[in-house]
């Protein structure tokens, strides 16, 4: 609980207040003898001591006042006390990468990047020279060869699902 | 007190400015250690304000993610939690704004054991048990608060669910202290209207 501050006006001073769209008019100050928005006020612990007085007084006095109040509080009771399941732990939000692990990560597929060119481009101009029988360029050539190939599929799906997520300047 | 101050009190595992600045130059060890400290209230935030799960998680990755992209600009001195209350309140208002969110799936949110679901009114010749009357509450309660205005809802939340100061409401708000009581009355009774027959049942 808070500590009691002053934080309404005296409800004769107090101006006319507007209601949020969709609530129930407050009861006049002329009915009640108090404007009913203290009761929220007198519940949470936040009025000034004439004000509590006030309110204390009313609520001896009107048994309609003392059922609002009393409902006012059960309601903020049962908020207070219900207790929510948190998410499973797979589905936590996740951690967005830092610089240095974005950074390293891309000096990282591009050494790989170019290492595999690079040694395409050379079987290739192997081959071309006739130098090497088929089976020297298979071997040579299959590993960096099948490796483009898969990074280039994995290029695709990867610039296919950026287009709709949200969530990839993050990892888990 | 700012409200900075207060709610950040919560944050009881000690001063997090060294965390921050730990986590600015790229620590993970340090980012890690702030994601736990806070996911946990940054969702039920969000899940209180927008109602269900789907929503409350995605709300909390992106205000996560925002909270980390400006890192930078985030006054380390201050305490994280107010901070990141704030981008959770825009987030969810965003998503208010954007598209109606989904209706309550929010039955299914509670760590509650017990199994009654039923939205029926209270039926006042079954002599029903306090606890069972009290559990049926909360829940009609939180699936209330889906009629309620945005702005409505998200003042009942802040102070009957998270349990903040009028003080703390009005700086995270921006608005009066006086705008605070006002309109959170408005609010508590138009709740009041909406669960009206379970707290006659408990009230007598």
């Amino acid at each position: 609980m808070p500590e009691p501050t002053r934080t309404a006006e005296p409800s004769s001073t107090t101006p006319a207040r507007t209601n949020p769209a969709g609530t129930t008019p407050a009861r006049s100050p002329d009915r009640t003898g108090i404007d009913e928005t203290l009761l929220s006020g007198y519940l949470d612990g936040n009025l000034s001591q004439l004000d509590s007085q006030r309110v204390r007084l009313r609520l001896e006095e009107d048994a309609e006042l003392r059922l609002t109040f009393l409902q006012l509080s059960l309601l903020r009771e049962a908020a207070l006390a219900t207790r929510f399941a948190p998410p499973a732990e797979i589905d936590w939000p996740e951690l967005p990468q830092s610089l240095p692990s974005s950074y390293s990560r891309l000096a990282g597929w591009l050494l790989v990047t170019g290492w595999v060119l690079l040694l395409v481009v050379i079987g290739l101009g192997e081959l071309l020279s006739g130098r090497h029988g088929w089976l020297e360029l298979v071997l040579f050539l299959g590993l960096p060869g099948g490796l483009v190939l898969l990074f280039f599929s994995v290029l695709l799906d990867r610039l296919k699902s950026l287009k709709t997520d949200r969530y990839c300047g993050v990892e888990r | 007190m700012s409200v900075d101050d207060a709610v950040g009190r919560t944050d009881a595992n000690g001063p997090e400015t060294e965390l921050v600045c730990r986590a600015r130059r790229g620590d993970r060890a340090a980012r890690e250690e702030l994601v736990l400290r806070h996911r946990r209230q940054v969702y039920f935030l969000a899940l209180q304000l927008l109602g269900n799960a789907d929503d409350a998680l995605d709300v909390s990755q992106d205000a996560m993610l925002r909270f980390f992209t400006n890192l930078n600009r985030f006054d380390a001195e201050r305490p994280v939690r107010p901070w990141l209350f704030r981008i959770v309140r825009n987030l969810a208002l965003d998503l208010f704004r954007r598209r109606k969110v989904r209706q309550s799936e929010s039955l299914d949110t509670y760590d509650d054991e017990e199994g009654e679901r039923s939205i029926d009114p209270p039926d006042p010749s079954v002599d029903l048990d306090r606890d069972l009357m009290q559990s049926q509450l909360r829940r009609r309660l939180f699936a209330a608060l889906n009629q309620l205005t945005p702005m409505q809802r998200e003042i009942v939340v802040l102070r009957d669910y998270q349990d903040l100061s009028y003080q703390e409401i009005a700086e995270l708000l921006e608005i009066p202290l006086g705008t605070v009581m006002s309109r959170l009355h408005g609010a508590r009774q138009r709740l009041r209207l909406l669960v009206e027959g379970d707290l006659r049942a408990l009230a007598t």
